[in-house]
């Protein structure tokens, strides 16, 4: 089973990342237990920043499509399946988008709601 | 005056096997390419440079008849001056005259590699591609054939520092032998592990034909590390039981075992007339 990237896509590298393993999965290309190369070999294969694919690891075991098993390696989780379905990103659109219509409700202009965005992302930060 | 007959059948062994049997095989191999595969259809196959490979191809043929003469000028000193050489002469001779035999092989990797750089930068795509198998060097080999080179080496160990009774008075000398062949184990895992888990040297050699190369190097530097434990036990034996007449033939006969070895195990492995090619072609593009 191979992946593709493309660096002239405006998408994000470790997204592609994230989204063609996700896609492999739905499609059974690779299978629940499989193993997964390591950080530094798809890195090398890829020609890309080790760093990148480290991030797609991290945002795929977050979403428990894979798992990380010490020395062992990385291997395809059990619930890979369902867990590749569900994207992260329309659930915090979701969110935002009612945050933001409260916010409106109660006369907030545009600019406070960035403002207050902002602040309390950075807050959360430090 | 018999491990002289003996050095000289030896020497006359590695003169035509490293400078006359092994060339022709890989001249006709490149013949075969220049033939069947010419620069007009195939020119990324010679680097686009159709001169400088026929160059090439002729200073092959120059430098291994150089070294086929050097090699019956040898014979021919060894038997006229007879016992007069000493051991460690002839042990160095040999040694040396199979480093210059070698050479052409040397400078066919370096002249690949460049080829492979320079097909890198020339075909390097904003698409790429990677394989989601992890590679190991189980892929290459059996966990049977580790062992039994692992073993070999904790034998070598083992028997060099007993020859030298355990005498850890010695200081660095008791662990001079472990010394050498763990320096040249280290380097043997560092090459088969840049080999199998660093960046594919070729972008255009398909994955099947690669794995293929990458088998013949894994087995062929496994046999040399083996050869050279045998070899250290062999030698310190030679030492121990003053027979330091057979160090010149020794050093013979294992210059010819990994050289011979390595090469046409790779020849074998990886058949000219198996190969895909055809990505080679003028009007092809970029598979990398």
């Amino acid at each position: 089973m191979e992946i593709m990237i493309d660096l002239e896509d405006p998408a994000p590298l470790f997204a592609q990342l994230v989204t063609q393993i996700k896609s492999a999965v739905q499609q059974e290309k690779i299978k629940p237990g499989d193993p997964l190369p390591s950080i530094r070999q798809l890195a090398t294969d890829l020609d890309i920043n080790n760093k990148t694919v480290a991030k797609a690891y991290r945002l795929l075991e977050r979403d428990a499509v894979i798992q990380t098993r010490g020395y062992r390696g990385t291997f395809v989780h059990p619930d890979a399946r369902e867990n590749s379905t569900v994207d992260v990103n329309v659930s915090i659109s979701t969110t935002l988008e009612k945050a933001i219509k409260s916010c409106r409700n109660v006369g907030a202009t545009d600019s406070e709601i960035r403002i207050a965005f902002n602040q309390l992302m950075q807050s959360n930060i430090n | 005056m018999d491990a002289t007959i003996f050095f000289i059948v030896a020497l006359c062994s590695q003169t035509f096997l490293l400078s006359w049997y092994l060339p022709k095989r890989v001249q006709a191999r490149m013949r075969y390419v220049f033939d069947n595969y010419p620069y007009e259809q195939y020119p990324k196959l010679y680097g686009g440079n159709l001169d400088r490979s026929q160059k090439n191809y002729r200073i092959h043929i120059f430098f291994n008849n150089l070294m086929f003469s050097v090699g019956i000028g040898l014979i021919i000193g060894v038997a006229y001056l007879g016992d007069s050489l000493s051991n460690g002469l002839l042990a160095i001779g040999s040694f040396v005259y199979g480093m210059l035999q070698a050479i052409p092989l040397i400078v066919m990797d370096f002249v690949m590699m460049k080829h492979c750089k320079k097909l890198r930068d020339e075909y390097d795509s904003p698409q790429r591609s990677a394989s989601l198998t992890p590679r190991s060097i189980f892929n290459h080999t059996s966990m049977a054939m580790m062992m039994l080179v692992f073993s070999f080496y904790l034998m070598a160990s083992v028997f060099d520092m007993y020859t030298k009774g355990f005498d850890f008075s010695l200081g660095f000398e008791l662990f001079e032998g472990v010394a050498v062949l763990t320096g040249v184990n280290m380097f043997f895992v560092l090459m088969i592990r840049w080999r199998v888990y660093g960046k594919k040297l070729n972008p255009l050699t398909s994955p099947e034909d690669d794995k293929k190369e990458i088998d013949a190097i894994v087995q062929s530097t496994l046999f040399v590390s083996a050869a050279a434990s045998i070899f250290i036990m062999t030698m310190r034996a030679v030492n121990v039981y003053d027979l330091e007449q057979f160090e010149g033939l020794l050093m013979s006969l294992y210059m010819q075992a990994i050289i011979v070895y390595s090469i046409i195990f790779s020849l074998n492995q990886n058949k000219v007339e198996d190969m895909n090619l055809e990505m080679y072609r003028a009007e092809s593009g970029s598979q990398a």
